[in-house]
């Protein structure tokens, strides 16, 4: 079971288009999980119990868990690299 | 013209909690989605809408009467809550304009698009919400459904016009390309950014060398990991302190004060959870729409319009979030004529910053000024907004005996004042602003495309 905690701005409307998206990627990997949602600012409360750290934007500091940038799930442009890093994370 | 308007008067006759949901169910299945899923999504929508309608009801039931004894107790003039963008989006979301506004949305940007006057693509569905507020606060004023769409649709234009020139500068600041900004909420920003930023670079070069105006990494760190920040930062906490300190100045006894407090955490608790079921409603359509912009993607000069919230993860603005706290409330103490208490929008202030950002180029003395003084207007324009507003949340359904609500964040209401006080004025006026703004956007938009496009062939003839 993996913890994957997707944070955008508000936790609210970003985060879910990509949980979306992940989910997809997760389901087709056949990758057990549970997707958190969260504002930025939120991260830290449910670090300690993930294992990867998905958000809209750069990150401004460094967490205990690896992080991929997920904005080109939105744009998409790059959304393939971040699925393989995803991936590659999480196997 | 009749007859459309009969049909939404019938229509919107459902009440929201059916309205909505069908619209939504009926676009999902036109854009294709499964009809299992398209329905579903209405139905969820719908469950977002009262939930929402249950949260709001916190205000009305418990702020409400504090706000009353803020003005009757404490002699203090504010009477307006400030509920957030949150429950502004879903109160827009909630009307007739609002059921229509996503296919309107879509096909008015097709159409901009085909004949050239922009090159956002604006698949962000989710923020046609603030498109939706200026039409719903029209057609609540004129009665007249076509006039609320129109003045809906020109505020979507003249945000094409601020994305589409601000795209490169965007771009640049936030380090994410390909992208512009058409959010409709941030047009305050933009101009009042562009007209501040000529003011700063002169008495930059005037008076003082501009060396020192970047913050570096660690500032903003320090001050995000800062307790006290930290704590003020946490909507629970947010709402238990100041609903409590709100409730003592308003004379409360004890128990009522410390639960006014509860009731503030609660509502700040809620809403997003509430608002964030509506955009599960939504999310079918959005990956629908999605699918077909990937089938556009061979056009690469197109960009694809972002939410405004790509802007919140720069430092400065991370340091404005926090520091914008404290400003705020102060500012609603002392700025005159103001009646609105913030509440819901101070966890949102950087929002309000963004964008300002991206104009003053990361420079942290120049956005904090801009947005201070941004902050004055938003307050004023709030308060005097605030007896529509809640008409318009009122006939949507939501149900108030005391609370005047009107919100701080979302930056809406300073792009929705003009459309509604033209139309207010007089039908023709509102008529012929809307269309001035419609028709200028397209001119100005095919002339600037059509130069750049010039420029970037005679820079390509000489690279050759």
């Amino acid at each position: 079971m993996k913890t994957i905690i997707i944070a955008c701005g508000s936790g609210i409307a970003t985060s879910t288009m990509i949980s979306a998206n992940v989910e997809e990627i997760l389901n087709d990997a056949n990758i057990a999980h549970e997707i958190i949602q969260c504002s930025i600012p939120e991260i830290e409360s449910y670090e300690s119990r993930a294992d990867l750290i998905i958000s809209t934007s750069q990150l401004q500091r460094e967490y205990s868990v690896p992080s991929v940038v997920g904005i080109g799930f939105i744009t998409g442009k790059d959304s393939e690299e971040a699925k393989k890093e995803i991936l590659e994370i999480l196997s | 013209m009749a007859f459309i308007n009969e049909f939404f008067a019938n229509l919107a006759g459902l009440g929201k909690y059916l309205m909505v949901p069908l619209m939504i169910a009926i676009i999902g299945i036109l854009f294709k989605v499964n009809v299992n899923k398209a329905i579903k999504g209405g139905i969820t929508v719908g469950i977002g809408l009262f939930g929402l309608d249950l949260a709001l009801s916190i205000v009305s039931d418990y702020l409400g009467p504090v706000a009353n004894g803020l003005v009757t107790k404490a002699n203090l003039n504010l009477d307006v809550v400030d509920v957030g963008w949150q429950a502004l989006s879903g109160i827009a979301f909630g009307t007739e304009i609002g059921a229509m506004i996503i296919p309107v949305m879509i096909l008015f940007n097709a159409i901009m698009l085909a004949i050239g006057a922009t090159r956002t693509m604006n698949v962000d569905i989710w923020n046609f919400w603030h498109y939706a507020l200026t039409g719903s606060l029209v057609y609540f004023v004129t009665n007249n459904f076509l006039y609320g769409l129109l003045a809906a649709i020109a505020h979507a234009a003249i945000i094409l016009l601020f994305a589409d020139r601000t795209a490169s500068r965007v771009q640049e600041v936030t380090g994410i390309p390909g992208i512009s900004i058409p959010h409709g909420g941030v047009l305050d920003q933009w101009i009042f950014g562009f007209i501040m930023e000529p003011i700063y670079n002169f008495i930059g070069k005037r008076f003082r060398n501009d060396k020192k105006t970047k913050i570096d990494n660690g500032q903003g760190k320090k001050l995000q990991e800062n307790a006290i920040f930290k704590i003020i930062q946490d909507p629970i906490y947010l709402g238990f302190i100041l609903g409590t300190v709100l409730g003592f100045i308003a004379g409360q006894g004890a128990k009522t004060s410390f639960t006014t407090g509860m009731a503030m955490a609660a509502f700040l608790y809620l809403t997003p959870r509430m608002v964030k079921i509506l955009m599960e409603g939504l999310l079918p359509i959005n990956q629908a729409v999605q699918k077909m912009r990937s089938k556009m993607d061979g056009n690469s000069d197109l960009y694809i319009g972002m939410d405004n919230a790509v802007g919140l993860g720069h430092n400065t603005v991370m340091l404005i979030t926090v520091i914008a706290i404290p400003i705020l409330i102060v500012l609603a103490a002392i700025v005159p004529g103001n009646r609105v208490i913030p509440i819901a929008s101070l966890a949102a202030c950087g929002y309000c910053s963004s964008m300002l950002n991206v104009v003053h180029k990361g420079k942290f003395g120049r956005t904090l000024f801009s947005t201070t003084i941004l902050f004055i207007s938003t307050l004023l324009i709030a308060s005097y907004m605030a007896p529509v507003i809640t008409e318009v949340a009122i006939l949507s359904g939501f149900e108030t005996e005391y609370a005047l609500i009107s919100s701080l964040s979302g930056g809406t209401l300073i792009a929705a004042a003009p459309f509604f006080l033209a139309f207010r004025f007089s039908n023709t006026v509102g008529l012929i602003f809307s269309l001035i703004i419609i028709v200028g956007t397209i001119v100005l938009q095919r002339i600037y495309f059509k130069k750049r496009d010039q420029q970037e062939e005679t820079k390509e003839v000489k690279q050759v």
